[in-house]
């Protein structure tokens, strides 16, 4: 499955099990630089184990992931950490930092161990502070932002991982993925569109890689380039956006027919669900090969 | 709140700006650091007989009748030196322990190592001492092995199933470990006549008076073993409050660092414990305030909790012999004292 | 002597007896809770007349046989009751007990430790009530020229500051109790010819930390214990901890000594035997014939 120009990531025969449960199973895929890949399926899909196996969190039996070439195995784990940034559901501090202390934090892959931040370090936070709208927030205390600040500071945090100066340097030479775990699950609408847009500008500035695993199909039509349907485990379809998420794909992801359409305002697709499927009427009426690209 | 979050001054900054972490490692060792030295140069000269300084260090006469001399360096110098060691390993290990454990509520007893020490301390007050302990004091050997026996179960529980250690799993075999001992505890007690009853309840209240420095030597390679490993933990538990994932993708070997750090705090703590007996309030309280002073940053906590637990316990100890002289109070009674109604006071503020 | 405050004692004792039935005939079933109690009655040959002892009772071998009834803070009163006493000799501070024993119409004596005075008083009361008056009397005048006895010996001899202690951690000079400035041991110490570093204290026993002990000064260190658990090494071991404090005179002069056995603790008949092992720790020359 090939989703852009050249590859960055690219996973091979990927599977994995919860002991005797399998979760996921022969995942192929690869992923350019600067796209924004969207994981879409129901809960129980496999998901956030295809996430925690891409961000090296889990080690696949079969199969394997690699950045560049390279073994995510054979990366070490700091190495990785300034390519690969990852950015939970949620995020609960203990104690009370302030927002420039936890997006200082992305930098700690850069130090030596007993290495304290220097003033490229705090450039570089800043720099991440404002790309994500969150500069006038950098004194503040972490625990007393909004939901969707607070995601947003976590994103700063994460493309702190990234860059060792702040001047641009060729994608190739340092690769700056984001992984994101259901980013807007837990938000309210207006902090849906924060997040959004916030992700769709590093895409355009910064040209970050993103692989973001949500069920909210109209988060991942706003966002996404290419988007990967799961279900079972299995990849149901993977392609360009456009072409992928049709009304065919969505009743085999989620047995519900849903109407997609362009938004006369937005320009984004705008995907309404309109009737559940009764279970018998999904195997009688579509066929359940894979869509290849 | 001066070292606190960053200061209006720094926003906006130049791309030359430094980050605050420097100057606020920097006025903390000073502060921190001075005021343990100072607590530790004056502890010594207070007590409930006076003496005063020029005859402690008067030459001309032989040692052995210089009495404020004896009291000087055999009484009161050696327990400071133990309340500074106990009280900076106490509070050091809170930092860890509620780090750890991501709970600011948590101290260094929550993982029973305080009651697998106070069932070796109170084996040996009861049956007494075996023939092995004819040159280290039974007592603390007994107490030291002890918290090392319960945190070697807490953690063998803990990663009985899972290979990470899960917070939640660590938490719930500490207590069991508590409930389990305290009940042994109990038991062991009832078998204790009066001079036993006497001892076990007075170690329990803790004592700093070592009457030596063989005590704090035998202590001494374990607190600086545990402190040293204490030294790397830091910015690892920075990112460790952040979530086990979320510090793992920043290249945080979890399960490296939470090993160590409950190494390091549980032997921390058995040191201690078995010095001085279990002395409360000063890993819970001190970690508290001193966030409360720096932030949250554990590379600048660290050292400031060891040092204000140091002067905290030390000042509580000059605080035990003289406030009713010529009676000298358990030390852990003026740190309960002190430490509860300022806990209350947290507790409240926090709503 | 001290004759006249002594039956003045002595008629306290008896009446503060809590009768039920007035009885002409001595008790014979005696149930004796305190240890010292138990000692006295062996002692002025009442030894046949108890039938139940303390579950700290030690001496003389022959109460050592009898069934135990418990102590100070957990008295047995099931068996107590079960072995149907005409006497019962209680702590003064065991309220529950003799009120419980008074309402079943047991006989309940209390009984409450202090100075040599109550014990020579205690054991002539003791045989008033148990109909060995005379015995009794015996015991008593033999303490007492006993005590006097040693008295003479160390009479005039310099009387060297003493610490005398109870109980400390072994191996160790941790929470460490001595004697304090009140009880029958300050006595013992007077008469044995010492002074007691803490005689200015008004408790029995006092926590002594390592300053205080520096500050004090004691000439001579004696440690008692009730039990007979430790072997010379044991001893020689928990002396060596004394050298700790080598500016202590006593630690100097080598007058660090270890005395065991329950007549040490226990204020009772044996208190002259008890007085004189202490006199002869403290003035060795003067028992040398």
């Amino acid at each position: 499955m090939f989703l852009g120009r050249s590859i960055l990531l690219s996973i091979v025969d990927l599977s994995y099990s919860y002991g005797a449960q399998p979760v996921l199973q022969d995942i192929t895929l690869t992923i350019q630089p600067t796209t924004v890949v969207g994981i879409l399926g129901p809960n129980g899909s496999g998901k956030t184990t295809l996430l925690r196996l891409l961000s090296g969190m889990l080690t696949p039996p079969s199969g394997r992931v690699e950045v560049n070439g390279v073994n995510l195995q054979n990366i070490p784990r700091s190495l990785l950490a300034r390519q690969m940034a990852v950015v939970p559901q949620e995020t609960h501090v203990a104690f009370d930092y302030s927002v420039l202390e936890i997006v200082l934090m992305g930098r700690y892959p850069h130090l030596q161990p007993f290495e304290t931040e220097g003033p490229n370090d705090l450039a570089i936070a800043r720099t991440a502070l404002a790309q994500t709208g969150t500069a006038a927030l950098a004194d503040r205390s972490f625990m007393t932002l909004s939901g969707g600040e607070k995601q947003r500071v976590i994103i700063a945090s994460a493309l702190a991982q990234f860059g060792h100066s702040p001047v641009d340097v060729p994608v190739e030479l340092a690769p700056e993925i984001l992984l994101l775990d259901e980013p807007t699950a837990s938000l309210d609408l207006g902090y849906q569109m924060e997040i959004g847009a916030t992700l769709r500008q590093l895409n355009a500035n910064r040209g970050i890689t993103m692989i973001v695993s949500t069920h909210d199909l109209n988060f991942a039509a706003s966002i996404c380039q290419n988007v990967v349907l799961l279900r079972d485990g299995r990849i149901l379809a993977a392609g360009e956006l456009d072409a992928v998420l049709n009304p065919k794909n969505i009743s085999r992801l989620y047995d519900v027919d849903a109407s997609v359409d362009r938004h006369p305002l937005s320009g984004q697709l705008s995907i309404v669900p309109f009737r559940r499927q009764l279970p018998s009427s999904v195997a009688s009426q579509y066929s359940s090969s894979k869509e290849s690209m | 709140m001066i070292l606190n979050h960053n200061t209006k001054a720094s926003q906006g900054a130049s791309t030359e700006a430094q980050p605050p972490i420097r100057w606020r490692l920097t006025v903390t060792w000073l502060s921190f650091g001075s005021l343990m030295i100072l607590t530790l140069l004056i502890a010594p000269l207070i007590g409930p007989t006076s003496i005063t300084f020029s005859s402690v260090i008067d030459r001309s006469l032989p040692f052995v009748e210089n009495v404020d001399a004896q009291i000087f360096f055999i009484a009161r110098l050696p327990r400071a030196l133990t309340g500074a060691l106990v009280g900076a390993s106490l509070a050091a290990a809170g930092v860890v322990f509620q780090a750890l454990l991501r709970n600011p509520l948590a101290t260094p007893y929550t993982l029973g190592i305080s009651a697998g020490s106070s069932l070796g301390a109170m084996l040996v007050i009861t049956f007494g001492a075996p023939v092995l302990a004819s040159v280290i004091p039974a007592l603390p050997l007994a107490s030291f092995l002890g918290s090392l026996m319960a945190a070697g179960i807490v953690y063998a529980l803990a990663t009985l199933r899972h290979r990470d250690l899960s917070t939640m799993v660590l938490l719930l075999a500490g207590v069991t470990i508590n409930s389990f001992f305290s009940s042994v505890i109990m038991f062991v007690q009832y078998l204790n006549d009066f001079t036993q009853t006497f001892q076990t309840v007075r170690w329990l209240m803790g004592n700093l008076d070592v009457s030596g420095y063989q005590p704090i030597l035998a202590a001494l390679p374990f607190t600086l073993i545990a402190f040293i490993g204490f030294a790397w933990l830091p910015k690892s538990l920075n990112l460790l409050t952040l979530g086990v994932d979320s510090a793992a993708s920043r290249g945080v070997d979890v399960l490296r660092t939470q090993r160590l750090a409950f190494l390091t705090a549980s032997l921390a703590t058995a040191a201690a414990v078995s010095l001085s007996g279990p002395i409360g309030f000063i890993g819970i309280v001190i970690p508290h305030l001193v966030r409360l002073l720096v932030g949250a940053d554990h590379r600048i906590v660290m050292p400031a909790s060891a040092c204000l637990g140091a002067s905290f316990l030390v000042a509580c100890d000059v605080v035990a012999r003289t406030v009713m002289a010529p009676l000298e109070l358990p030390v852990g009674i003026i740190t309960a004292l002190i430490g509860g109604p300022f806990f209350l006071w947290l507790l409240v503020r926090r709503q | 002597m001290r004759s006249y405050r002594c039956a003045s004692l002595a008629l306290l004792f008896v009446i503060s007896s809590t009768t039920v039935t007035s009885q002409s005939s001595p008790p014979q079933r005696i149930i004796s809770l305190i240890p010292a109690v138990t000692e006295i009655l062996f002692a002025i040959g009442a030894g046949s007349q108890v039938i139940g002892v303390s579950n700290y009772d030690v001496y003389p071998p022959a109460a050592t046989q009898l069934p135990r009834v418990g102590g100070l803070v957990d008295p047995a009163v099931e068996t107590i009751l079960s072995l149907q006493p005409d006497l019962v000799i209680a702590y003064e501070t065991q309220f529950t007990l003799i009120k419980q024993l008074a309402n079943a119409g047991i006989n309940v004596s209390s009984y409450t430790h202090g100075t040599l005075d109550h014990i020579l008083a205690g054991i002539r009361s003791l045989g008033v009530q148990t109909g060995h008056a005379t015995r009794a009397e015996q015991v008593a005048r033999q303490i007492e020229s006993d005590l006097q006895g040693i008295r003479a010996r160390v009479a005039g001899r310099n009387r060297p500051r003493t610490l005398l202690v109870f109980a400390k951690e072994p191996l160790s000079i941790r929470n460490l109790f001595a004697n304090g400035g009140k009880g029958f041991h300050n006595e013992m110490l007077e008469i044995a010819g010492s002074k007691n570093v803490f005689a200015d204290t008004t408790r029995p026993s006092v926590q002594a930390s390592t300053e205080t002990i520096l500050a004090r000064a004691p000439e001579v260190i004696i440690e008692v214990r009730a039990g007979n658990a430790l072997k010379p090494t044991d001893i020689r071991r928990e002396l060596a901890v004394w050298n700790l404090l080598p500016s202590l005179p006593a630690v100097q002069a080598g007058r660090v000594y270890f005395l065991q056995g329950a007549d040490l603790v226990v204020p009772g008949p044996r208190i002259a035997i008890a007085t004189e092992r202490l006199a002869r720790a403290l003035h060795p020359d003067a028992f040398k014939q």
